[in-house]
């Protein structure tokens, strides 16, 4: 029956990568032999293993790249899961789109496929660009967004009370609106009832930092 | 069209979408007024909530497409009446309504039907659900008057025709002397018997009013076959097994011993008995056109022949030739856990059948739109107030733990449960407020009886459960299984929940488990997962010790992996003999990438040649010595053990066969299941399980490889027929020649490619059955080995039979 229904949808993905260099012809081909997922809304404290163990049950995982801050290196709330087939890959967005992981309601969608570079945000400050503009506070997601966050700053520097009526509401809402998904669909954010404690400040228990060799020693 | 020119209005039969076209352009233009009558036809079809407006709707729209489009109207309509399991009843009325006035229409369409029934019962692959959908599709059609209702009763008694010659020439030939047992053909009999069971409670009413007479003869004739026919062929496929007696005997004969067929015709005899077979569940859409319906003019269904049942492989063992029909012609899925009161109420017991054939039938036909799937379970065309929600957990349940396999992933039944518990509508309420209930009454009665459950469907259930509370911040009421913990090692509850918490922890992480999890349970849980590095504690071997720092040093310093191989056969295998040089690189390279399943698989890459020079395939013991490293290194953890163990598969840095070794001798090593570490006990079998799906995964690829190879070779073949026929017509001509030449080099290309291939293909299928076969001897070994010991613990006894048919 899906053969009909899905007659009459439209598009592979409502996500168009600005930039992908080619056509949206070539787009669209890349998507549909695609075996990569692009999944959202992560917890900068999963780890890989959590993402495994979750998209296995959707086929055999054959690479994991997780998104990270441009800058400090560390996950920032994306990742691309390779599949080694396309069967795996399309059952992996019909399935797992909507899925909660590490408390969190993850989005996943066919991607044209992993290129070196896309593993890192794509906001000024290094993370995802929704991360700048976000105006909730997020507890997996290292708090408030980013310019948010550095307002705060300036207002404690300056001794005003952080609960003070927000001065930078109206410039963000308008930003958010015309910014839309960068690294993510749309600018949905979600908010994680009685998550866990942890900020971004405090060390990620379950991120082993350091992508290098040399810090072997360290057992996080 | 023609006579408006370039600029034209461009307001044709198209309607809406003929605007969005640029009329300049007249080949777009037509494609573009195809595809969207294509849409609107579709769309108008598909979207129908079965409310008379709608059908009259429906009707009118149709009318007027039938002549330009009569194909895809009949093709959309057929797809729709047949794949749309809640909508049948709707289909079949505008069917019946077109017929008024269209009478050769629906002529062609009722034939369409047919050939559809009989087209998916012969397929190889499994489409039995959509041939059992079009012969319901078809049995609606004689209430609204398309199809005559005697040439329905034809039609259904030649199909359990078939189907009780089956059951007498098989008793024929276990008549004979020697006698042949066979009961091969018993799964596509049941098929049948099935298929025409099930189509009555949506035309049992009209056949009562219009054909009696032929309605009696269809369900005598049923019951002369279910004399025939021998009960428990399927009984290996039972997820739950039936409580034994001491000796050994069913325990009474509850109705859990009923198969499936048996029930179904219980439920259809209450109609028949009781004279009245008027079904709640299935809405008579057709009502209020009744006036209009009675001056149709019904068609009679074209008589059929049936392909030749299908027969198994000559030269099959019966055992193996029952195996494959019933893969073929799998039952139906069935599961009683759930007290009958909350899942069928003081409802009659045919409604039961009803709502379970639209929940299995939507999530079948809708699996790959899986919210669509979901939005339509919340809505199931019943009468108001019934609540089916536990009916709708079991049921989902019964799918999911489908043996051998399950129709769809384990993880699409867990979302979709999940799914279903969170649905809300649109002023906040919950669509479906006792589906948590529901899915709790299932556990429990699941739990309950876990010394019955199969150990596969034991292991789904696991799985399904860590998913579930990952999706609903893991809040269970843990304390009514505290108990677990005080059960022997291997009492299957406390096995159970040991497989839980270690999903559970696997998709979070320790600590917040051990947060949620009653302390009494923690023993039950793995140690936080820390990866050991053999050389960082004095006890290790001083020479291995040292050796590791100088392999750590080399890498560190970046040296080639090529030096670094040098060294490693010039210096240490040289030293330190070939097992503990493998167990020295292997230490090294599983440390360095202990920190992430990235690392894991980069460094595997780049380090990869030194496991190969340490441990070569062609030395078994050190390709073992990998294994048992990498079982050290990992000992708190299961998931990066296998992890661990998959990825050095994947990269062919150790043979299959070796992990299999590897695996049972660890089992048999730590003598019985209690001395075991839980980390083994959980790892083992998950390791052992996947080397083989891989494996297998493996030889499926390239298979299909083959298969696309080969399609291009013939298509390549087919080109250079095409231009040497035309270079042969054109004498002397260069172009034609040229391609002619260039057609051949293609198919010589694609030729070649398909001898790699098939080659390719065939080295893995057969690596595929010798693993296999490696398997099954290893479990023989076990067992026969073990079996002194096993007599004494028969649990684990079980255990093992348990696993050897999971792994099949």
């Amino acid at each position: 029956m899906a053969r009909i229904f899905k007659s009459l949808q439209e598009g592979l993905s409502q996500y168009r990568d600005r930039r992908f260099d080619g056509s949206q012809e070539e787009y669209e081909a890349c998507l549909r032999n695609s075996t990569t997922v692009y999944v959202g809304n992560l917890s900068f404290f999963t780890t890989e293993e959590q993402i495994h163990e979750l998209f296995s049950k959707c086929g055999e995982v054959k690479k994991i790249v997780m998104g990270l801050d441009s800058t400090q290196k560390t996950p920032c709330g994306f990742c691309f899961v390779e599949f080694y087939t396309r069967a795996d890959c399309e059952a992996c967005t019909n399935i797992l789109n909507g899925s909660v992981l590490d408390e969190r309601s993850i989005r996943v969608d066919i991607d044209w496929g992993f290129k070196e570079g896309r593993q890192y945000g794509r906001g000024k400050s290094g993370g995802q660009v929704r991360d700048e503009y976000r105006t909730d506070f997020d507890q997996g997601r290292g708090g408030y967004g980013k310019i948010v966050q550095s307002e705060l700053e300036t207002i404690q520097a300056h001794g005003l009370s952080p609960m003070a009526p927000a001065p930078y509401g109206g410039m963000l809402e308008g930003h958010s609106k015309k910014r839309g998904r960068d690294e993510g669909q749309g600018n949905k954010s979600y908010h994680t009832p009685g998550g866990d404690k942890r900020s971004r400040v405090e060390e990620n228990p379950r991120f082993k930092r350091g992508s290098d060799e040399q810090e072997d020693g360290d057992k996080a | 069209m023609e006579h408006r020119g370039k600029g034209g209005k461009g307001k044709g039969k198209g309607g809406k979408g003929g605007k969005d076209f640029r009329p300049g352009k007249r080949r777009d233009f037509r494609q573009g007024m195809e595809e969207t009558n294509e849409r609107r036809i579709r769309s108008y079809i598909l979207a129908n909530s079965g409310s008379e407006s709608d059908i009259n709707e429906l009707e009118e729209v149709l009318k007027q497409d039938i002549g330009l489009h009569t194909n895809l109207v009949l093709e959309t309509l057929l797809e729709c009446g047949c794949e749309m399991p809640l909508k049948t009843g709707i289909y079949a009325t505008v069917v019946g309504l077109l017929n008024l006035e269209h009478h050769q229409f629906v002529a062609d369409f009722v034939a369409a039907a047919l050939a559809r029934y009989t087209d998916h019962l012969s397929k190889p692959e499994t489409h039995r659900e959509q041939a059992r959908l079009a012969l319901r599709f078809i049995a609606s059609l004689v209430g609204v008057g398309a199809v005559q209702a005697g040439s329905l009763v034809a039609l259904l008694a030649s199909i359990v025709q078939v189907a009780t010659d089956l059951a007498e020439e098989a008793t024929a030939a276990e008549g004979c002397d020697p006698p042949v047992p066979n009961e091969s053909w018993q799964p596509y009999a049941e098929c049948l018997i099935y298929h025409v069971l099930a189509c009555l409670p949506w035309v049992g009413a009209d056949l009562r009013e219009r054909d009696p007479e032929g309605l009696e003869l269809v369900l005598t004739s049923a019951e002369v076959f279910l004399g025939q026919r021998k009960r428990g062929t399927r009984s290996i496929f039972r997820s739950v097994g039936v409580a034994q007696q001491e000796d050994g005997s069913a325990a009474g004969m509850d109705d859990d011993d009923e198969d499936f067929i048996e029930e179904l015709w219980g439920r259809i005899s209450v109609l028949h008995e009781g004279g009245n077979w008027n079904v709640q569940s299935v809405t008579k859409y057709h009502s209020p056109f009744e006036h209009r319906l009675a001056k149709a003019i019904s068609h009679d269904l074209p008589a059929i022949t049936l392909a030749p049942p299908p027969r198994p492989p000559a030269g099959a063992s019966p055992a193996e030739a029952l195996a494959m029909m019933t893969r073929m012609f799998p039952g139906r899925p069935r599961l009683r856990i759930v007290d009958h009161k909350k899942t069928e109420g003081d409802r009659a017991p045919i409604e039961r059948f009803v709502i379970e054939e639209f929940i299995m039938d939507t999530l079948k036909l809708w699996e790959g739109l899986r919210q669509e799937c979901v939005t339509q379970l919340t809505q199931l065309p019943l009468p108001r107030k019934w609540s089916y929600e536990h009916l709708l957990a079991e049921t989902v349940f019964a799918l999911m733990l489908t043996l051998p396999t399950p129709p769809a992933r384990n993880v699409f039944y867990s979302m979709v449960l999940a799914d279903l518990c969170r649905l809300k509508g649109p002023e906040g309420q919950p669509l479906l407020p006792m589906m948590a209930n529901g899915l709790a009454a299932t556990m429990g009665g699941l739990f309950r009886r876990m010394d019955l459950v199969d150990l596969e469907s034991r292991g789904r259930i696991a799985e399904w459960l860590a998913f579930h509370l990952s999706n609903f911040s893991f809040s269970w009421p843990w304390d009514r299984w505290a108990h677990a913990a005080t059960l022997p090692a291997i009492a299957p509850q406390r096995m159970f929940v040991e497989d839980v918490l270690q999903r559970m922890m696997r998709l979070s992480y320790w600590d917040r488990i051990a947060l949620t999890v009653p302390v009494p349970l923690h023993p039950l849980m793995t140690p936080r997962p820390e990866p050991l590095y053999e050389y960082s504690t004095e006890g290790a071997n001083a020479d291995e010790r040292e050796h590791a720092k100088q392999l750590l040093q080399h890498i560190k310093d970046k040296k080639q992996v090529k030096v670094i191989g040098e060294w490693v056969k010039s210096t240490l295998i040289e030293q330190l003999g070939p097992v503990a040089a493998a167990k020295v690189v292997a230490g090294v390279v599983l440390h360095l990438s202990s920190k992430s399943f990235t690392h894991l698989s980069t460094l595997l890459d780049r380090l990869g040649p030194l496991i190969s020079i340490a441990a070569p395939s062609s030395l078994s013991e050190t390709q073992g010595v990998l294994l048992s490293t990498a079982a050290k290194a990992w000992a708190t953890s299961p998931q990066h053990l296998a992890i661990t163990i998959e990825r050095m598969m994947a990269k062919r840095l150790v043979q299959n066969t070796v992990i299999v070794d590897w695996v049972f001798a660890t089992w048999e090593e730590a003598g019985g299941q209690a001395e075991r570490s839980l980390t083994a006990r959980l790892a083992l079998w998950e390791i052992l399980y996947s080397t083989v799906n891989k494996t297998s995964a493996r030889s499926r690829d390239l298979k299909q490889d083959l298969e696309a190879a080969e399609t291009a070779s013939t298509a390549a073949a087919e080109g250079l027929r095409k231009a040497s026929a035309q270079a042969a017509t054109a004498v002397e001509d260069h172009l034609a020649a040229a391609e002619e030449a260039r057609a051949a080099a293609e198919s010589a290309k694609a030729e070649t490619n398909v001898e790699t291939r098939r080659e390719a293909a065939a080295q893995a299928q057969s690596d595929l059955e010798a693993l296999l076969r490696h398997v099954l001897q290893r479990f023989s070994q076990a067992l026969s080995t073990g079996l002194a010991k096993a007599l004494e613990d028969g649990a684990e006894m079980q255990e093992a039979d348990a696993e050897d048919s999971g792994a099949e």
